[in-house]
């Protein structure tokens, strides 16, 4: 693989299953090193694009590359460049943590003993404890630490954190975050936009089976519209003719409204014709990104 | 093209897609894990089987000493279709190892069969519907490497069952080749078995399903086999089915080696077409297409009984086919043993004097047959009823009782159609095998309600097993699925092989099967049925307090 060539290639994928559409044409590209962020509310296709990557289903048209290869015929061998994380977490109850650490790391030719105890310590977890007594936030850890004690170039975890307390979703920011300095890929797919906003690169934003934006979050906050609180002595006159504006209110010398990024310095102008006493200027959310892109803007 | 006909293709597509590379990379892993899961279950079946084979082999010096007895046992076996349907030929009555060979050959192959499936399902499709096979095919492991290691797991099973059987029978002094032959013509046969269930696991998309259907196909090539013995000299039947070819090996009595071949390569023929399909189709798919259902509750659904009933239809109207289709078998085959007997008077002569003097021939037949409806339904009501353990552990039951629904109506919910669905079970089977019989007859309704009577007997003892179930779900859960499930093996010992394995009459006793009374083929007595539904009773009440009083989940 040339160092130019994308870690995942998805262009047009399409899975059906039975009348149901999962996937309807989704582009995704994840480009070497980083953490790549996959958004969508529930029943996108977020799982049904990963389970496609991993060659636990075979797509239905469009195409897929992962690390250069076939994720379908050559499922194994690229699954030992890879680790993945599934949203569901399911063991054996009558195996214990460690013992299950251990298995699943032997089915990738054995792990990392040091790299393993430590992750065990970070996420206080007891691997004497059989799994049946694990709760859903301790079987996630299990699952975490046989993934993270890996040493591969890819790491595809799905809703990692869902089911983990705020300490421990601290912990495995740090873990992502390190995999990160050491050059590694990591394709965490999520609804929950903080932990996105706190440890991603760049994110991709699908709906119903398709992709619709695409990009480094710092570049698509520049595309998005600014909300502005603002404060004027002065009665603003004809600030509704102002292009761009949005969701305005404007009453006893108090504004609020957001503006398209294009439109922001003719917003000013008319605002310090009426003497600014206060303005606050803040760069949309991913949460109202998010809720912008799904047709719900304003709630 | 019709929705039905798009579907069907799809699911033809599934067969023509790519073949992955390396689709079994990881099973040796997998094998061993399988290993190390059931390291217990493995060795208590192999040990508990050669203990019991062993046991039989002693028997039959104490039972038959003198060949003048052995060939009075001949004869009576030899005029009986049903002992000839079920337990096949018996190709040498004068030597032990004959007798052992036929006495527990197809029973054992029975349970070799059900116990190696469930081991494929509980490997293979079980890990998938539970979630633990997207973690592993998540990583380097083929997608034909669980299902490769879940049969070669039953095959580990198959071949140690077979051999410390060999092994054991050889050690009481049976003759080498005949003990081998026994034990891997067993073994083998057991693998062609163990391949529907692989082949069940690729066709359903749950763990019932694919239980039900290697089940289902279980069913169907003993009722081969024994369809082919139940004619008077055999019928091309005989070779049909896996059942047969064991059977056929003739084991200590000029065996066919050959035969061990033929199951071995069926056996190869459904594990390639299992794994052909497993490397090629979707996570969590099936080959049977999944059909939408309705959009809403049926308007009956309105609590934990009824949402139980609503979850239990499918399997009790499955259980109930298998039951109709049983009775049918039965019924036709009390037809043919009638004629049998009735047309020959020196034998009716011999198997009344057998049976005791006065009886009826076709009554004394008739409870033998509703003997093994009220095991078979048992085994359906424990298993129902531990359905409440299942929905304990995965956490269903919390749902349901948090709403404003008492702890005694999720009790019934399950506990209901075990009760009342093992009992409907025993109508089917009885009334079919009547209405089939008395069809030949002329008298088809008159002899339908005999031969439900006759079946119903037995439910008071069903009714106490469960009961048992429901009490220790009550009073100690963790104990409920294997006390309930020995106590099933023990009553099916002492019913099919307690005489046989020269038990005392008292421990035969303990099995509440063993005080069903015998109508019509002997006078009723209601004591019995008074006590065994008194105790059922009791034993749900038990079940009910102790669950009112006990955490939840335990």
């Amino acid at each position: 693989m040339s160092d130019s060539a994308p870690v995942i290639d998805v262009r047009g994928l399409r899975k059906s299953f039975g009348t149901t559409r999962a996937l309807d044409g989704l582009d995704l590209s994840v480009e070497l090193g980083g953490v790549h962020g996959f958004l969508g509310p529930n029943g996108a296709g977020k799982t049904t694009t990963l389970r496609v990557l991993l060659g636990l289903l075979h797509k239905d048209g469009g195409e897929a590359r992962l690390l250069g290869g076939d994720p379908w015929t050559d499922a194994v061998a690229l699954h030992r460049r890879l680790v993945y994380v599934p949203g569901d977490v399911a063991l054996w109850p009558s195996l214990t943590g460690g013992e299950t650490v251990d298995v699943l790391g032997r089915l990738r030719g054995g792990l990392d003993a040091t790299r393993r105890d430590e992750l065990l310590e970070a996420f206080a977890l007891d691997p004497t404890v059989k799994v049946a007594a694990y709760s859903k936030g301790n079987r996630q850890k299990v699952a975490l630490v046989a993934a993270l004690a890996a040493d591969v170039e890819l790491y595809v975890l799905d809703e990692p954190t869902d089911g983990l307390d705020p300490l421990m979703s601290e912990v495995f920011r740090d873990a992502v975050g390190r995999l990160r300095d050491r050059g590694r890929t990591v394709l965490l797919s999520s609804h929950v936009l903080a932990e996105v906003d706190a440890v991603c690169d760049r994110v991709t934003i699908i709906r119903s089976g398709r992709t619709i934006e695409t990009g480094s979050l710092r570049a698509m906050r520049h595309l998005q519209r600014l909300t502005i609180v603002a404060e004027t002595r002065h009665e603003l006159h004809g600030i509704r003719d102002v292009p761009g504006l949005h969701d305005l209110t404007s009453e006893a010398g108090m504004l609020r409204c957001t503006v398209d990024p294009g439109h922001l310095d003719e917003l000013l102008s008319h605002l310090s014709a009426a003497a600014v006493l206060s303005l606050e200027v803040r760069p949309p959310t991913l949460e109202e990104m998010f809720l912008r892109y799904y047709g719900q803007a304003g709630a | 093209m019709s929705p039905a006909g798009r579907a069907a293709q799809s699911r033809v597509a599934v067969l023509a897609r790519p073949a992955p590379a390396s689709a079994f990379v990881g099973t040796g892993t997998l094998l061993r894990l399988a290993l190390r899961r059931d390291r217990v279950r493995i060795p208590v079946w192999v040990v508990f089987a050669g203990y019991l084979s062993i046991a039989v082999a002693q028997s039959w010096d104490r039972l038959y000493p003198t060949v003048g007895s052995r060939r009075e046992l001949a004869t009576s076996i030899a005029v009986d279709p049903t002992l000839s349907a079920i337990l096949g030929p018996l190709f040498d009555p004068l030597g032990t190892g004959g007798l052992t060979a036929w006495r527990i050959g197809s029973g054992t192959l029975l349970a070799m069969g059900l116990v190696a499936s469930f081991l494929v399902v509980r490997h293979s499709r079980a890990d998938e519907v539970e979630g633990r096979a997207e973690l592993l095919l998540g990583g380097p492991v083929g997608r034909a490497a669980p299902l490769a290691a879940a049969l070669a797991t039953a095959a580990v099973l198959l071949l140690a069952w077979g051999l410390v059987t060999a092994v054991l029978l050889r050690a009481a002094g049976l003759d080498t080749g005949g003990s081998v032959a026994f034990g891997l013509g067993q073994a083998c046969a057991g693998l062609v078995l163990a391949g529907f269930a692989g082949v069940a696991t690729q066709l359903a998309r749950t763990s019932r399903g694919a239980n039900g259907l290697a089940g289902l196909a279980i069913g169907l090539a003993f009722l081969v086999t024994a369809t082919g013995n139940a004619r008077e000299g055999g019928s091309p039947l005989q070779w049909l089915a896996p059942f047969g070819w064991a059977q056929q090996t003739r084991a200590y009595a000029e065996e066919r080696w050959w035969l061990l071949a033929v199951s071995v390569a069926a056996a190869l023929v459904l594990a390639a077409a299992a794994l052909h399909v497993a490397a090629r189709r979707d996570l969590a798919d099936g080959l049977i297409a999944q059909r939408p259902g309705r959009g809403g509750a049926a308007t009956w659904v309105t609590g934990p009984v009824a949402l139980a009933w609503r979850l239990d239809r499918a399997g009790l109207l499955v259980w109930a086919a298998g039951f109709a289709v049983l009775g049918a078998f039965e019924g036709a085959l009390l037809t043919t043993s009638v004629d049998l007997v009735t047309g020959n008077a020196a034998l009716l002569e011999l198997l009344e004097r057998l049976a005791g003097g006065t009886t009826d021939i076709r009554d004394a037949f008739l409870v033998d047959m509703t003997g093994l409806f009220s095991l078979v339904a048992a085994g359906f009501g424990i298993s129902t009823a531990l359905r409440l353990r299942a929905e304990e552990e995965d956490g269903r039951a919390e749902t349901v009782l948090a709403s404003p629904r008492s702890r005694v109506a999720w009790l019934f919910g399950h506990g209901s159609s075990a009760l009342l669905g093992s009992v409907l079970l025993l109508v089917a089977g009885g009334l079919t095998l009547g209405l089939v019989h008395g069809a030949a007859e002329g008298d088809a309704l008159a002899q339908g309600l005999r031969a439900t009577g006759a079946s119903l007997l037995g439910a008071p003892a069903v009714l106490l097993l469960v009961g048992v179930t429901l009490a220790l779900i009550g009073v100690r859960p963790s104990w409920a699925a294997p006390v309930s499930w020995v106590l099933l093996v023990w009553c099916v010992l002492t019913g099919f092989l307690g005489a046989v394995l020269g038990l005392p009459e008292w421990l035969r006793q303990t099995s509440p099967f063993g005080h069903v009374p015998l109508w019509p083929a002997v006078a009723m007595s209601w004591t019995p049925v008074v006590v065994l539904t008194a105790v059922a009773v009791a034993l749900v009440a038990v079940g009910v307090l102790a669950l009112r009083r006990r955490d939840m989940p335990s």
